[in-house]
């Protein structure tokens, strides 16, 4: 098996040099957010999602997943639960044409990775052992917001990682994740820049073996997760890696909601709404008027229901924007209202403003159309999309 | 069609009512609109009402108005068009006595805003103008509302926050002398910018506060308005107008095209044009609307507001006073008496009555821009003649 090509996104936010997911990012967002570049640029037959620790565990959005990746109903999406070395072997077991993303959520190592599977040519990846062990150094129940940590990491070294590092080490140079790189340089693994210890930090590590960075030839990558780990060997090819991450923003600034509040919520709205809101699609008239949200009235011509669903570019100019300063129970904030005028269209999006704090909008700006989550209304989240500018307000700041 | 007179004209002060429910605020403004009568009415003389309010408070507002005004034996009906509502009252009630169905009508307008906790007010109101399923969750509350046009506005006609500003300084100033007005205080320029941000290019100090209240009038066909005054008010154009409701969906935000055909509309009852128009009571919930319906109401060319407002012409004593009573922005805004009131203010303007009179005008103009901008009401009235 191979890896064609791989993403990596990191939400803005920065709290110790480590990333934070922003009020209206979740495992759903940061997976689509890592995911869809990839999907813009190549057949997916199949998407295989995996994260340590779902946010949402029953009612996942697989189908928000699917439609905004722009895929069929013959793409299926799955959830699947695990840690590093699960996505290790996910990546060895995927088939040509899947998808595979890896989204951690928890603070301090916010990141999503995406892999596309090919049957040759990119990164070659070959089993090279497992170990199945338990050392259950933190272990967290469903519900509980805090897991229960055996807090002495020397004893989770000599029980768990290190006697693992030595049965799955390689000939040449090993690369470990799943382990802090202080952690794995005291194993005696090669150092690489992988922000997480979950199952994003695989994809990073990819990224860094397929860009050069690693030393020629093969490479052991090992992947741990608590007494348990997969090793692959692992071609450092040179391999097409988009990387979404923009330079961190203090969490400090990050909006935040000020007061809870139970925002209504209408499920045949959301129904009705659906397809269209997260699949970015337009309208089209027989006339060749576009409009969105989809109207059954045609905005040019006046006849109705002579449509055609038409699927819009991801990208825009801000034909309007504000900030909303004022706090709004239930709405993190200060958050931005934009309309975007969408690329190659006359059709117009409202929209709320992405990683506001981080960066603005100003009308005539450029920028990206994001999947986020705008709403978690009756416990129900509601997604739709974000403007996000491609104006980065840090460099900016900087250059001022 | 008949001719449709104002014959009387009452309202109750403007602000925070805590004291008072709908059930109480309603009897007070009846009778203070019927004691305002020059000849004197009965109650028992109204022969329909018609009642604007957007909130209900106090359970269903047809049977409220009616029960609590002692109106049980005559029809009543509730508008509601979101800020359009007070204006549209009296179109309705106009057209009905224009028609010869009817001689004398009711047209009140109340709302109790600050009944619930104003951190649930923005959840309130957009339910009442969002869609569900769309603009609802994006927060889209009533200042971005409008904040998005004015934004653009802004930017292509290169507004800065000081023409905003001085639509704010002029209103308040004006509410200072007005009894009834909600905010009696001065403000600076400089004040107004540094006020707290609110959305956009509004600060505090550019929003409308919210307010309770409610507004009256009579209103009673040419063959019957001898009998109550020999100086009638005559309401000679009305008009409704709406646009897209969906903000994604308007083509030029820098105009909102519902005022422009309710203006058209109202224009070409009454047989005249903006040149005509000595005063106007408009729609300033936000300080950079008023500015953009100087030009949907043909005060000026497009573009021009800024100069307009710079000039001071549209300053008690200007060429064209604009909201001599201190405008939503000063007197107050419960929706549904907004556009009552201001018929109100131009009832006492055109009869020589007012806290803040002007020196005889003789035509006046009422507007009202709401909901997501997609709903106007303008009435055009004329002093008495002679
Ligand atoms: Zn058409």
């Amino acid at each position: 098996m191979s890896v064609a090509a791989l993403s990596l996104y990191r939400p803005v936010w920065e709290s110790r040099g480590q990333r934070v997911a922003g009020p209206d990012e979740d495992v759903l967002t940061l997976a689509v957010a890592a995911a869809r570049p990839l999907a813009e640029q190549h057949p997916v037959a199949r998407v295989v999602l995996l994260t340590s620790a779902p946010d949402v565990l029953e009612g996942f959005g697989t189908g928000v997943v699917a439609r905004a990746l722009g895929l069929g109903d013959a793409a299926p999406v799955e959830l699947r639960i695990g840690g590093a070395d699960a996505a290790l072997g996910v990546l060895l077991e995927a088939a040509a044409g899947t998808l595979v993303v890896g989204v951690d959520l928890a603070p301090g190592s916010a990141a999503a990775g995406a892999a596309l599977m090919a049957d040759g040519g990119g990164i070659l990846l070959s089993e090279a052992g497992s170990v199945h062990g338990s050392l259950p150094m933190r272990v967290r129940h469903a519900g509980a917001q805090l897991a229960a940590v055996y807090g002495d990491g020397r004893v989770e070294r000599e029980l768990a990682t290190a006697p693992l590092v030595e049965r799955l080490r390689g000939e040449g140079t090993t690369y470990v994740v799943g382990a802090s790189p202080s952690e794995a340089k005291r194993l005696g693994a090669a150092p690489l820049p992988v922000p997480t210890r979950g199952p994003a930090g695989v994809f990073f590590a990819l990224a860094a073996l397929g860009s050069g960075d690693a030393a020629e030839g093969a490479a052991r990558l090992v992947a741990l997760d608590a007494a348990s780990g997969r090793a692959a060997d692992v071609s450092t090819t040179s391999v097409e890696v988009l990387r979404d991450e923009r330079p961190g923003v203090p969490v400090a600034e990050r909006p935040s909601i000020t007061q809870p509040v139970e925002i209504p919520f209408s499920m045949p709205a959301y129904a009705r709404a659906f397809e269209a809101k997260i699949g970015l699609i337009a309208a089209t008239c027989e006339c060749g008027a576009t409009s969105f949200p989809p109207r059954q009235l045609c905005l040019e011509c006046g006849e109705t229901e002579r449509t055609t669903p038409t699927p819009l570019a991801r990208t825009g100019e801000v034909y309007t924007y504000v900030k909303v300063h004022v706090p709004i129970p239930g709405i993190a904030g200060p958050y931005g209202l934009a309309i975007v005028s969408v690329d190659d269209t006359t059709v117009r999006v409202l929209a709320q403003v992405a990683d506001v704090g981080a960066r603005e909008a100003r009308i005539g700006e450029r920028g990206q159309l994001v999947l986020r989550r705008v709403a978690v209304r009756e416990g129900v989240p509601d997604y739709g999309y974000a403007f996000r500018s491609d104006v980065d307000a840090v460099e900016e700041r900087k250059s001022a | 069609m008949r001719d449709v007179a104002v014959v009387g004209a009452g309202m109750v002060p403007f602000g925070e009512r805590f004291d008072q429910g709908m059930k109480e605020l309603l009897p007070v403004t009846l009778a203070n609109a019927l004691a305002s009568v020059d000849k004197g009415m009965e109650r028992s003389e109204i022969q329909a009402a018609w009642f604007g309010q957007l909130q209900t408070s106090d359970g269903h507002p047809a049977g409220v108005l009616a029960d609590s005004c002692g109106l049980l034996d005559i029809p009543v009906t509730r508008i509601e068009n979101q800020c359009a509502t007070g204006n549209d009252a009296v179109r309705n009630a106009t057209l009905a006595i224009a028609s010869g169905a009817i001689d004398v009508a009711l047209v009140i307008g109340a709302d109790k805003t600050r009944e619930t906790p104003s951190v649930s007010t923005f959840w309130d109101w957009m339910g009442l103008a969002r869609d569900r399923g769309w603009d609802y969750p994006l927060g889209l509350i009533a200042p971005a509302n409008f904040a998005l046009h004015v934004a653009r506005y802004m930017h292509e006609y290169d507004v800065r926050p000081e023409h905003l500003a001085m639509v704010a300084v002029k209103n308040h100033h004006n509410a200072v002398t007005n009894p009834i007005a909600h905010l009696r205080m001065e403000v600076t320029v400089e004040q107004v910018l540094a006020a707290p941000r609110v959305v956009g290019p509004f600060g505090v100090l550019d929003c409308t506060p919210q307010s309770d209240g409610a507004a009256a009038l009579l209103l009673a066909s040419a063959e019957v308005a001898d009998r109550y005054t020999d100086h009638p008010v005559w309401v000679r154009g009305v008009g409704l107008g709406l646009d897209r409701v969906m903000h994604a969906h308007k083509a030029d935000m820098t105009t909102f095209p519902a005022t422009t055909k309710a203006a058209k509309a109202a224009y070409s009852m009454a047989g005249i044009g903006p040149s005509d128009i000595d005063v106007a009571e408009v729609h300033d919930c936000f300080s950079g609307v008023e500015l953009m319906d100087y030009e949907d109401l043909g005060f000026c060319e497009r573009g021009d507001a800024k100069k307009l407002i710079e000039s001071g012409a549209t300053k008690i004593g200007g060429s064209l006073p604009v909201n001599p009573s201190g405008g939503l922005k000063a007197k107050g805004h419960p929706p549904g008496a907004t556009g009552v009131a201001q018929c109100v203010e131009l009832f006492e303007q055109l009869r020589g009555e007012a806290c803040n009179q002007l020196d005889s005008p003789r035509w006046g103009l009422a507007h009202n821009i709401g909901g997501p901008t997609a709903v106007s009401a303008v009435t055009i009235l004329e002093a008495p003649r002679g």
